[in-house]
């Protein structure tokens, strides 16, 4: 009898789990995907976490009430399994804040690799009150630390293939979910990534509302400026020595230019990361550039022109018209541009219209490119 | 070259002690002696290589440890053949080096510089080796190369230091018969060691006999009748017989 | 073939070499208005014409100097030390100016610098040469002979060495970059400033220098021999050594350590010209260095493409072939 009453309370709740969801679905992102099944458990795919790769990750998000359950663990053996909602969670990259902050859960943030660049103010918070522990560096993750602190679930990441540290973590028993949003190349695939975030919190219908309204700025700020008829002429990056670093023709960075209906001069170079062009080169196709935007690290004119004396010749440099996103920090070290860009790329698409077409959007603050410093 | 009181050797070993005696222009002078006692420190320490122990070398009044460098050049010439020379050097390359110490900074040469290097390449018969380098010689045509580039750096004194080692009995007597002629046409004051004491019985003009405990300095002759020469080696082996003027093997014993 | 007409060719060649380096780059610019451009008539396009004049013609000059600045040095040391594989950096200057920079590039992080100016590297391996040769000169006035030396020189060299592969463990990847950056040279890169320094010391070494022939000679015949000829050894040892250290070194300082040419290049004037004489070798190895260096500098630049060669690589991948090539036409190095 006591069989039966369990059953039927474990057939209940699936059958609420599965009535409360609602489901997300995917717009842009290429390299998660989720599935909800009838018991209850969501699923997670990541696909591809770093370049050249062809791993794919499954998780298996299990409600709270349902984790202890034999069956349900039974049928996702061959999924990591993750007890939703998590409660404690540690973040590995600057781009995860926002996402966290959007969605309210700031709190359970335990960990974080590398608080000294956290630009959110709510986020510095919370470390500055000890209730962020620091960790160290991403691939030299502290072990101990970590353990220590217990956490639910760990957001990580890696470049080039499965960090050793984290191994070490799983075999723990702490979960470790690979994100991916830094591989994808559109604005809007990588900023839907609030949706992954929202899973492990059940937020997904609070997400769902964010993101459409991110998309819908975007979209509307892309089509003000299809308006403009003549394009102006852009490039960005700068020399290390006599090698001009730029954005490459398919990269995130250039999808904005594009997309803000503009002409970006170095667009015969690269993929989806960074090109190197010669000198030359450079001088060649964007010395006569109107504007140049991202001119990597530097902050004023003045470091520019004692840094290398070629910037001179450039059309941009000489009216004046370089646009840095280095000036725009948060609360910490870390630049606002790497923390927030990925997650509100209608604010990026906002600031370089008001650059490139400036009598469309009149009496425009600018949250990440301002103006060089002389 | 006046020795006075010259003692040589080594920091903490000393050789050859109390030289007393003079070497004159154009004369051929040997050292002779068994290998260590001292042959070649004493031709180090004349031509200023290294210094002596105690005592002084006196040429034309000037105690040679205060001349310059320079000036010895003009001085004192030096063959070594115990050295390794740079066989990539053609022979009128290398007998122009003798020449050094009267270029001036650039080493440019002078008519007077070429007429006494080719004064001195018909003197040894080598004219028609001026091209060829170094490495492309016999023992005996390098060793001719070599007095030739002494010859022309034109000092009243030559040095050499064993310089018949490596030859043949052929070159060895032309070796002597070369330096005899220098000494005597040119009024070079010539100074060898070697191991040639018969041939510098016959040739040389004195020697220097140079055993454990002392030396002798002297004309052949006189050293013959001395019995001098007998004190060089152990007599059970050897005997100098001075009729011949030569070394005999002892059978006595056998 | 005479002297004089392997001298011509050889002018003939440099010329030849710097035409070639500066008409071709990763963009075109036509031969003819270069030429034009250098008679005074500027290019119409204004690119190009900055592209010739601000980035070519220096990148140029810059390599006649640092090309002839490391044959004539890697001449000195070999003859200097008797050894054919002598080259420019045997005292250490290439192993000290790698310090210089290790430590400014990567140990700067320590104490808290973190702006650093395009001259750094140049600074810091001015300084690290200039120490590392200072020691190994303080000790070339207390030993007697050349051999030991050479083995000091050497010494320093692993000692710096290990200190360098020491910071570079402990470095972040960007430090360490930036010092593999400098590590594997660049001509591309100096400015006005340091280029007018670099020539006028090229120059001055190179003049001072030719007072230097006659005892090179006689240093052929060996130190015992030099010294009989009238040669202060230890006058000339130190003269030397201060003049590779500033060709050499303000070289290496100025567009990072270049391998293999102060080796090569006096065994190739040796045995293409037949003769040891420095008076003919001297000037040899410097017009064949300049002309080497832009010849390399041409290759490096991977002409009609984006992509570049470092010049490090360049060098080491002409050079040693043909000097193998040589060796076994001739069977022998003339040393």
């Amino acid at each position: 009898m006591r069989h039966l009453y369990l059953f039927i309370g474990l057939w209940a709740i699936q059958l609420s789990y599965s009535m409360a969801q609602e489901p997300i679905d995917i717009k842009y992102a290429s390299h998660f995907e989720v599935n909800y099944h009838s018991d209850g458990v969501k699923t997670l795919m990541i696909k591809n976490p770093w370049p050249n790769s062809d791993e794919v990750y499954n998780y298996a998000l299990i409600p709270k009430e349902l984790f202890e359950s034999k069956k349900i663990r039974s049928n996702y053996k061959d999924f990591e399994c993750i007890e939703v909602p998590v409660k404690r969670i540690v973040l590995s990259s600057t781009t995860h804040i926002p996402s966290l902050v959007d969605l309210d859960e700031v709190e359970s943030i335990v960990g974080f690799t590398g608080t000294q660049y956290i630009s959110s103010k709510e986020v510095r918070t919370a470390v500055n009150n000890g209730m962020i522990q620091e960790l160290g560096v991403n691939e030299k993750v502290n072990i101990e630390s970590t353990i220590a602190l217990q956490p639910d679930l760990f957001i990580g990441f890696s470049i080039n293939g499965p960090t050793r540290a984290y191994e070490e973590l799983k075999r723990f028993g702490i979960p470790i979910v690979y994100n991916a949003d830094w591989i994808e190349q559109s604005p809007l695939a990588k900023a839907e990534w609030l949706k992954f975030f929202s899973l492990f919190f059940n937020k997904e219908k609070e997400a769902k509302a964010l993101f459409e309204k991110i998309e819908e700025a975007y979209l509307a700020a892309k089509q003000l400026a299809k308006s403009v008829i003549k394009q102006p002429s852009v490039i960005s990056g700068s020399l290390y020595k006599d090698i001009w670093y730029a954005p490459g023709k398919d990269s995130w960075a250039a999808s904005f230019i594009k997309d803000a209906n503009a002409n970006y001069l170095f667009s015969d170079w690269g993929g989806i990361g960074s090109s190197s062009l010669s000198i030359e080169e450079a001088v060649l196709k964007g010395v006569d550039a109107q504007f140049w935007i991202a001119p990597s690290q530097y902050t004023s004119y003045q470091q520019m022109k004692e840094d290398n004396p070629h910037y001179k010749v450039f059309t941009a440099f000489k009216n004046q018209k370089i646009y840095t996103y280095a000036l725009s920090t948060g609360e910490g070290n870390g630049l606002l541009y790497y923390e927030l860009g990925p997650h509100r790329p209608d604010l990026i698409l906002k600031d370089l219209i008001a650059i490139f077409h400036p009598e469309l959007l009149k009496q425009y603050r600018p949250t990440f490119f301002k103006p060089l410093h002389p | 070259m006046r020795l006075e009181k010259l003692s040589i050797g080594y920091k903490g070993k000393c050789l050859v002690s109390d030289l007393n005696l003079s070497f004159k222009p154009g004369t051929l002078n040997a050292i002779i002696g068994v290998n260590g006692i001292g042959k070649s420190t004493l031709i180090k320490t004349l031509s200023n290589e290294i210094n002596a122990l105690s005592g002084s070398v006196i040429i034309d009044s000037q105690e040679l440890s205060s001349i310059s460098p320079k000036e010895s050049a003009k001085l004192i010439s030096v063959v070594l053949t115990n050295r390794a020379e740079n066989k990539f050097l053609s022979v009128y390359e290398l007998i122009q080096m003798g020449r050094y110490p009267y270029l001036n900074w650039l080493g440019k040469l002078t008519q007077k510089d070429f007429e006494i290097i080719e004064q001195a390449l018909e003197l040894f018969s080598i004219t028609a080796l001026r091209t060829k380098k170094c490495i492309e010689l016999s023992d005996g045509q390098y060793q001719k190369v070599l007095i030739a580039r002494a010859f022309v750096q034109d000092t009243p004194y030559i040095l050499l230091d064993e310089p018949s080692t490596h030859l043949d009995l052929y070159h060895k007597i032309n070796l002597f018969k070369t330096l005899s002629d220098l000494a005597k046409n040119h009024q070079k004051c010539i100074i060898l060691s070697t191991h040639e004491i018969e041939r510098s019985i016959e040739l040389a003009d004195q020697m220097l006999l140079l055993l454990e405990k002392e030396h002798y300095f002297s004309s052949p002759k006189d050293l013959i009748n001395k019995g001098v020469f007998n004190r060089i080696f152990p007599s059970e082996m050897v005997n100098f017989n001075p009729l011949t003027k030569s070394f005999d093997i002892n059978t006595l014993n056998t | 073939m005479s002297t004089y007409q392997k001298f011509t060719v050889l002018i003939v060649l440099c010329i030849i070499a710097l035409l070639l380096n500066l008409s071709l780059g990763s963009v075109s610019i036509p031969f003819l208005d270069s030429l034009k451009s250098l008679g005074g008539t500027p290019i119409k396009n204004s690119s190009l014409e900055y592209i010739l004049w601000s980035y070519r013609i220096p990148k140029a000059v810059t390599a006649l100097m640092v090309g002839s600045s490391l044959a004539l040095s890697g001449l000195f040391m070999q003859t200097l030390f008797r050894n054919p594989l002598a080259g420019p950096f045997v005292l250490g200057i290439s192993s000290g100016a790698s310090l210089g920079v290790a430590l400014l590039l990567m140990g700067a992080s320590f104490f808290g610098i973190t702006h650093l100016s395009y001259l750094t590297t140049t600074v810091g391996a001015s300084i690290g040469s200039l120490i590392v040769l200072s020691l190994v000169g303080t000790v070339a006035l207390r030993v007697k002979d050349s051999m030991s030396l050479l083995i000091i020189g050497i010494m320093f060299g692993s000692i710096t060495a290990a200190v360098v592969s020491l910071l570079s463990y402990l470095s972040s990847k960007e430090e360490l970059q930036q010092f593999i950056y400098w590590s594997l040279g660049n001509l591309g890169a100096v400015d006005s400033t340091s280029l007018s320094i670099l020539s006028v010391i090229t120059v001055a070494g190179m003049s001072c220098g030719i007072l230097l022939i006659k005892p090179l000679n006689a240093l052929l015949l060996g130190e015992s021999n030099a010294k009989n000829l009238g040669v202060s050894i230890r006058q000339t040892r130190i003269q030397l050594i201060v003049i590779t250290g500033l060709l050499a070194g303000s070289a290496t300082a100025i567009v990072g350590p270049i391998a293999f040419l102060g080796l090569a290049i006096p065994h190739l004037c040796r045995l293409w010209f037949n003769t040891i004489d420095h008076k003919i070798i001297y000037p040899a190895v410097i017009i064949a260095g300049a002309t080497f260096m832009l010849l390399c500098d041409t290759i490096s630049q991977l002409p009609f493409s984006s992509a570049v060669m470092p010049i490090n690589a360049v060098t080491s991948l002409i050079g040693a072939p043909i000097i193998i090539w040589l060796l076994i036409r001739k069977k022998q190095l003339q040393f």
